[in-house]
Parts: C-alpha cells; structure tokens; sequence
C-alpha cells in the first residue's frame, strides 16, 4: 500500500517536475505566453477583489478604530469636563463661602459684638419672607428676641431678623419681612426716627414719618440708637412712598438689603456675661 | 463541492496573505515577510502526504510565477520539490516538533533559492532585475532567519486552522 502511494507519488512528481521543466523551457513561445496569460486573466481578478476587498475592509476597519478611538475620547473628555464643571463649581462655592467667612470675621473683629455666627439649615419656600432656622441655639448662648444680622457681599452688615425660638441646637429667626418683626430706625441722612415693620412680603412699611419730611428714592435707613441693635447697622432703602390728604405721617415702602441676596451664615447678637 | 471551496477560498487567502497583505505594512518589509506560500506547502506535505504536498506546491508555485515577472515556471519546478521532499517525511517525523519543522523549511526555502539563482545563471536575462538582484544577494540570509523563526509560530496557527475545518 506504501509502496504504492509511493509510485503514485513519484509519478505525480515526475509529471509536475516535467511541465515545470517545459514551461521553463518553453516560457517565451507563444503558446505558454497565451496560457500564462490566460491563467493571469483567471487569476488576477480574484486578487484584485480580495485586494479590494482587503483595502475596504482596511479601510472600514480604520475608520471604525478611528470611531471607537474618538468615541472613548470623547467619553473621557465628558468626564473630564464634568469634573472641572463640578470643581469650578466647588470652588465658587468655597469662594463664596470664603468672602462671607470673611466678612464675618472682619466683622467679629472690627466691631464689639459678642457674636454667634450660624449657618441657615433651613428656609421654608411657602413662608420665603416669615423665618429661617439656623444651626447654633441655646447651647451657644441664643436666647428669645436675639437681634440677628447678616452680612452682605460688600462687607456691610444689616438687619436679619430676631430669634422668635430658642431652642438646644437651632433657632428659629423671624425675618425681618416677618410680621411679627418690626424694629426701630432713622433715616441715615436725617437722623428721624420712625419704626420699620415687617408685612409677609418682599417690602416693610416704614411707619410714623411725619409729612412733613422730605423722602426721596433710595434714602437709606438704619438701626437707631433705640432699637436692640447697635445703632447705624443697615436695613434698607426707600423704594417708594406717599404723601395721604389726611393724617400725619406718610405711606413708605422700604426694600431691606438683606433680601437683596442669598445669605447662608448669620451673625446672633447675645448677651456678654 | 463545499470542500472545494474551501480549498479555493483557502488558496485565495494564502494568494492575499502573500501578495495583497504586505503592501499595507506600514514600513519596507521585503526581508522579513515570512513565505507564507511555502510554509503552507510544507506543512501540507507533512500533514497530509507527499502527492497533495507536491501538487499544492506546483498550483502556488505556477500562481506566484503567473502574479510575478520571474522566470516563468521556476517557482512551481521549485516548490514542487519542496513539497515533494517535506513530503518524503510524512509518518516519519515527528510533524509537531519545531526543531523538524525549521529543518524542512531550510529544505525548503534552500531548494528555493538555489534554483531560483541557478536559474538565473542559466538564463540571466529576466523582466525583473530587482527580483534577480534580490535572489543573488545577501538579503536572502535574513529572509531565510524570519522565516524559520516563525515556521513554527505559523506551523501552530495552520495546525489550529486545520483542526478547526476538519476536526
């Protein structure tokens, strides 16, 4: 059976190694050229294909690693944007923080308060103008009726509110837009005392202006020496006012400054035992 | 009929593999792009038996002398010895041993280029010079070392094919 295969084998050899052998021979006669032709025309169209088909696939693969390339970029840049968007973000918020922090301690400082500083935990939306509860309460010295005052981005301190409860750990401010807060002030320029009440809303009303004064538009208003805050601490500006037909005093509105901006820390003023 | 045509498509692939792949290298790679061609050659003879060994020699051997300028025939002439002598030691070599599979591509690429530069002595005068200036020199020393380095790489990746087309 070997041996066989073997004879084949060798036969098959011999035939091959003989055409070899006259196509070499033979290869510049004109019937192997047009074989060798023939056989290239066969042939070459394949390769072309499989070159074509190779270089699209080449390409599609190119492109397709260009994609995936681009896309993973892509998601790392968007992740790292998200991350500079969320750190710039940080940093304006301690920024922020930091100047009011600041401020508070200028504050601390410059005057001769003894001062509870507290941040605002808590700010109803449906009462916006009635109260805010603070962190620090009784245990840091904040009693009821406390005068509480915050600080403004330009270092000037104004009228908050006054602790309406007192309790361990927090408190409980009625703002100043509060009904139940009213406080006593004098125009800056005048030196007229007259009383600021709260109304549930954006503005107080100024009460007890005689007509006879003269108002104008962004008189400013601050503390009088008769109210439980020091004297000259802002509270506001004059946004409109009236004179009536009858009676003694005139109708005002006031915005106060602390509603200008968004405060998050305030200061408590408590008794130096 | 499929298995046909897988042996058609097989000979297409070894026909890019060889002449269509290298042109997409990204640098020169004349000297160290293995002979794909007589790789698979030997490792048919050795696999499945001298006369398909030899055949498939003469068929890549007539392709690459119709795709090249070469002298016309001498590659079949060359690579059906090739097959023929890889061949000669089916059943009687250890097939998986790398050490016989560098030697039959020795074999192998030695008979190659022996009778390609016979050949040209003979008859000098051929279309293409650069192949005949690669023949003759000593380029050929390193295209001989990247190709039995990776004979056996390339013998297990066949061997792996082979497997996986017919079991």
């Amino acid at each position: 059976m070997i041996t066989n295969t073997n004879k084949t084998a060798n036969r098959v050899f011999i035939v091959l190694l003989l055409i070899s052998v006259t196509l070499i021979s033979l290869r510049l006669t004109t019937t192997v050229q047009v074989m060798k032709r023939l056989a290239y025309s066969l042939i070459v169209p394949n390769v072309k294909f499989s070159s074509h088909l190779f270089t699209k696939t080449g390409k599609g693969l190119s492109i397709v690693a260009n994609m995936i390339q681009i896309y993973q970029e892509n998601i790392e840049l968007k992740k790292e944007k998200l991350m500079l968007e969320q750190q710039l973000v940080d940093y304006k918020v301690v920024l922020e923080e930091n100047t009011r922090l600041r401020n508070l301690l200028d504050i601390k400082q410059n005057k001769n308060f003894k001062a509870v500083f507290a941040n605002v935990i808590v700010r109803d939306t449906a009462q916006w103008y009635q109260f805010v509860i603070i962190d620090k309460g009784s245990d840091d010295g904040i009693e009821k009726g406390a005068p509480v005052f915050a600080v403004l981005s330009d270092k000037q301190i104004c009228v908050f509110g006054r602790v309406l409860e007192a309790y361990f750990t927090t408190s409980k401010v009625a703002l100043i837009t509060n009904s139940f807060f009213s406080v006593s002030v004098q125009l800056a320029k005048s030196n007229i005392d007259c009383i600021c009440d709260g109304d549930n809303d954006k503005y107080l009303k100024l009460s007890f202006i005689p007509q006879s004064v003269q108002l104008q538009l962004n008189d400013e208003l601050v503390t009088s020496k008769l109210s439980i805050f020091d004297r000259g601490i802002n509270v506001g500006k004059i946004i409109s006012f009236s004179k009536t037909t009858s009676g003694e005093y005139q109708d005002v509105l006031v915005e106060p400054y602390c509603q200008s901006e968004s405060v998050y820390e305030v200061g408590v003023l408590i008794k130096n035992k | 009929m499929i298995t046909f045509i897988i042996k058609i498509i097989i000979y297409l692939i070894f026909i890019v593999l060889q002449f269509v792949v290298p042109k997409y290298m990204p640098f020169n790679i004349w000297v160290i792009y293995p002979n794909f061609i007589l790789m698979f050659i030997i490792y048919t003879s050795l696999n499945k038996g001298i006369i398909k060994g030899q055949i498939i020699g003469f068929i890549y051997g007539l392709t690459w002398d119709i795709l090249s300028t070469d002298i016309f025939g001498v590659r079949a002439l060359s690579f059906t010895i090739a097959g023929y002598l890889s061949g000669c030691f089916n059943k009687k070599l250890n097939k998986k041993q790398p050490i016989i599979q560098i030697a039959l591509m020795t074999i192998g690429l030695v008979i190659t280029h022996l009778i390609l530069n016979v050949m040209y002595m003979v008859t000098p005068s051929t279309d293409d010079i650069f192949i005949q200036d690669f023949e003759l020199s000593y380029l050929v020393f390193p295209n001989i070392a990247v190709n039995l380095i990776l004979t056996p790489i390339i013998f297990k990746m066949f061997s792996f094919i082979d497997e996986r087309i017919h079991g």
